[in-house]
């Protein structure tokens, strides 16, 4: 641990990392935004080619999108109520008849309304079950970030003195020992002997 | 009438009408004693609070005893056994429903308060009325709903001559442990919210009461782990579809104050540790209080399978009202007292452990507030436009996963950084290495799974993964050279004499390996629904299974258990005999339960569900699931971490101050909110 950091309030680097860190968390929930709401977001079941599957893994695909409506929090496809056979049989029937997974599924919703798919469909008051999780995380990830900003601004201007008077004794460099080690011990001072 | 005779019942009944009295004596007597200045009366609501203990520990004994005897004249017992119920699972009936929970509830709660205000007495005497006080008015809402809405003494007119019996799903060594251990999870969170009441509502703020409570903290949180853990395990077991976490609302609600009360963990460190985030600390011991009561409430009321149900329900307005009224009270006293909490210090860097923890928080509560948004939106969606809705695991795994998998890379991160301010050299020298696995887990990955979400996943892990490893290789080399010792003893003296840090790092190895296991068994299983004519066989992953014929066996008097034998190929070379199969307990023919068939590997299970029979063959779900021991040894990692840290440290012994000089005894925490 250098000293010259600890007291040099100018030292930018770490501020400059954070905006840094900031940036990729800001790229990183775009791409997650765009994952989610833009086109060919990944569904429950991740969009692959159909045609090559086999009739009952496309079966099990369309299953695993319904909730099974007696069991709780179990999906049609690996419940093992009668009703949930019932279903899967169905859906072979008409996976055979040659209907496709939006018409089996429209179907289903059809006849047990919404509550039948796992995911609620994203529209009118709906998508808010999305919105709502993912606004509230933002504005209190800006605010934190605004406030500890904030924090740090003001101690800036009076650390100094602080800073050098809390580390007395432990910032002692000891030429010996290498550095990880030096930084670790007094880490290690700080925590439990301070 | 048999209410009028003395009887066992009887006696449990009176005891909890009787407890009810000597609680409000309690409160009446604290609050008092307290503002009068009489000792004596303080003394004697401790008194009357072991009392309401004992009381509650007799009616505890009655239902036990009324199971035991199988006294099908008590609704409860009726509800909850019958004459071919195992000796086991008549004990865990206790807990099977509605009023026995309750009734474990208050036994707990009235166990643990006895406890913590024995041993705090002395030290934080000053706020034990308002402890007492606190913990008093929640026994009583407990004892109250016994009383006047779900009685679990209550009898019945007659004598059945056999009883319900408890769901045979129930039946089973997961779920005799599992409720008690949510239960009591959620109890033990009433210790620290009373402690911190009665910081506020006496107005002594210094940091004592975090010190009191901190190890009933971590024993809420690790009872919580420990039976989310048993609940998962159940589920895997038990229920026979593949997996061991379905984002149920009952699993969220158990979910979310465990969320919480890892939040106030970790805050509550800076709190003691640099005397800051003080209001924040109370904000969150608050809501993991509230939220471990939403919990109780939601499991006991069936509100969130619908709202029709919270209607129907008795104890549902009261316990919102509970709930409604804590939250009130509890934010109304930290309001009163926030001029008084305001810190000294302040935070010094944007990087820096402070502002590590904050992360922390903010990410925790994010999975709070986004599981909370996913259990009550289809209430409001009823309440608001009548169309029911299901929010099911997608919805999680696309608004939670990210989140977790950013808590995952700040565990990483966290613990490496240094106590209020970081130098770009420390954080490079630190994070080198694990950034180093970090990017070779990426490329190698990339390059054999080519698919994003786990391939980053797994890299984001294994990067915290190597800072945990790095963390204890570098202070067992520090101590090593340092003192001489060797290595092995090194590490073991690293870890005794730093507990709670080397503790609270075995819970994230715990949880590193939990992840792994996620990780694996979410993106990589497979699975299958086929029927199987005798001898026809088929294949999943490097497996083939061959179906040989059903076996009967009467395992006991109320028990039979139907069963495939199938032969396992594994790589084409002959493997196991697996025998999956139903169980079908006496007076549930109706409601098999299956007996799932599990080879447990390193890299993954195999589980084999029979799903039904019929003269053409046998029905089956067949599961590949990677990964699965990782979640379970990394459950027992995080248990044993968690245990490392609540530990008791060796006390300094008390040294004798001289007279007169009193004013120098004064302790950092002692005049850091003068």
């Amino acid at each position: 641990m250098s000293k010259g950091s600890l007291v040099n309030p100018g030292s930018k680097l770490p501020f400059r990392s954070f905006i840094a860190w900031l940036a990729i968390i800001a790229a990183g929930s775009t791409i997650l935004l765009w994952f989610m709401f833009g086109p060919g977001r990944p569904s429950a079941a991740p969009a692959r080619d159909v045609s090559n599957l086999s009739l009952d893994q496309r079966m099990i695909r369309i299953a695993d999108q319904l909730q099974c409506p007696i069991c709780e929090g179990q999906s049609v496809a690996f419940s093992g109520s009668q009703l949930a056979a019932e279903m899967r049989r169905t859906i072979e029937e008409k996976l055979a008849a040659g209907e496709n997974e939006e018409q089996i599924i429209a179907y289903f919703v059809d006849r047990y309304g919404v509550k039948i798919l796992r995911e609620p469909p994203r529209q009118g008051l709906l998508t808010w079950l999305w919105v709502t999780p993912i606004a509230g995380f933002a504005l209190a990830l800006l605010g934190l970030v605004w406030k500890l900003r904030q924090m740090s601004s003001s101690r800036r201007e009076s650390q100094v003195a602080a800073t050098v008077h809390s580390n007395t004794s432990s910032d002692e460099e000891d030429p010996v020992l290498d550095p990880a080690l030096q930084d670790l011990i007094t880490q290690y001072d700080r925590d439990f002997l301070a | 009438m048999p209410n009028l005779a003395f009887d066992v019942v009887s006696l449990g009944a009176a005891a909890i009408r009787l407890a009810v009295v000597f609680a409000v004596y309690t409160i009446l007597a604290s609050v008092l004693g307290d503002r009068l200045k009489r000792p004596a009366w303080i003394a004697s609501a401790r008194n009357a609070l072991y009392a309401v203990c004992g009381l509650v520990i007799l009616a505890s004994i009655a239902l036990t005893y009324a199971f035991l005897t199988k006294d099908y004249s008590v609704f409860y017992v009726f509800q909850n056994t019958r004459d071919s119920q195992s000796l086991l699972y008549t004990w865990t009936a206790f807990w099977g429903g509605n009023a026995g929970s309750l009734l474990f509830w208050a036994t707990g709660l009235l166990i643990f308060s006895s406890i913590a205000v024995t041993t705090n007495w002395r030290s934080q005497y000053r706020l034990m009325p308002y402890v007492m006080t606190v913990l008093m008015i929640i026994a009583l809402f407990f004892l109250l709903l016994m009383v006047f809405v779900s009685d679990p003494f209550r009898r019945l007119d007659f004598v059945p001559p056999d009883g319900r019996g408890l769901n045979p799903l129930l039946q089973d060594p997961g779920m005799a442990i599992h409720p008690p251990l949510l239960l009591l999870g959620y109890m033990s969170m009433s210790i620290p919210y009373a402690f911190a009441m009665a910081a506020l509502l006496s107005g002594r703020l210094d940091a004592s009461w975090i010190r009191a409570t901190r190890r009933w903290t971590l024993t809420a949180w690790g009872v919580l782990s420990l039976g989310l853990l048993f609940g998962a395990w159940w589920a895997y077991r038990v229920l026979g579809w593949g997996g061991y976490w379905g984002w149920d609302p009952v699993e969220n609600v158990a979910l979310i104050p465990w969320l919480a009360a890892s939040a106030y963990v970790h805050s509550v460190i800076v709190t003691e540790k640099r005397d800051m985030l003080k209001v924040w600390t109370m904000v969150l011991v608050i809501l993991a209080f509230v939220l471990a009561i939403f919990g109780t409430f939601v499991v006991r009321s069936g509100v969130i399978t619908s709202v029709h149900s919270f209607a129907q329900s008795a104890i549902g307005p009261w316990f919102f009202s509970f709930l409604g009224l804590s939250l009130i009270l509890s934010f109304f006293a930290l309001f009163y007292r926030l001029p008084q909490l305001s810190s000294r210090r302040q935070l010094d860097a944007m990087v820096s452990r402070e502002s590590g923890f904050l992360f922390n928080n903010l990410l925790l509560l994010g999975l709070v507030f986004a599981t909370m948004v996913g259990v009550l939106f289809p209430m409001i969606s009823e309440l608001v436009t009548g169309v029911q809705i299901t929010v099911g695991p997608p919805f999680y795994n696309q608004v939670d996963g990210p989140m977790l998998l950013a808590l995952m890379a700040l565990m990483g991160i966290g613990p490496l950084l240094p106590w209020r301010r970081a130098s770009a050299g420390q954080l490079n020298r630190r994070l080198r290495w694990p950034l180093a696995v970090f990017s070779l887990a990426l490329i190698v990955l990339g390059a054999v799974i080519q698919d994003f979400w786990p391939v980053l996943a797994f890299a984001v892990t294994s990067f915290t993964g190597a800072t945990l490893v790095q963390e204890f290789a570098q202070g067992i080399r520090a101590r090593h050279a340092l003192t001489n010792e060797s290595w092995g003893q090194a590490a073991v003296r690293l870890i005794a004499r730093a507990r709670r840090r080397y503790g609270g790092y075995l819970v994230h190895v715990g949880l590193v390996l939990i992840a792994f296991g996620v990780i694996g068994s979410q993106f990589f299983n497979q699975e299958r629904g086929v029927t199987l004519a005798p001898g026809e066989s088929t294949q999943i992953g490097r497996y083939t299974l061959t179906y040989q014929d059903l076996a009967q066996t009467q395992v006991s008097s109320h028990q039979q258990v139907v069963s495939a034998r199938m032969d396992v190929l594994k790589d084409g070379k002959p493997w196991r005999t697996i025998e999956p199969g139903k169980r079908i307990l006496e007076g549930f023919e109706e409601q098999p339960v299956s007996k799932i068939a599990i080879e447990s590997g390193l890299t993954e299970d195999l589980y084999v569900v029979l799903t039904g029979w019929d003269n053409n063959g046998a029905s089956l779900f067949i599961f590949i699931n990677p990964m699965m021991i990782w979640i379970w040894t990394g459950g027992l990692v995080l248990i044993l971490g968690g245990l490392v840290a609540w530990w008791p440290e060796r006390q300094p012994k008390p040294e004798r101050v001289p007279a007169g000089s009193a004013d120098k005894s004064f302790s950092r925490e002692g005049t850091a909110h003068v």
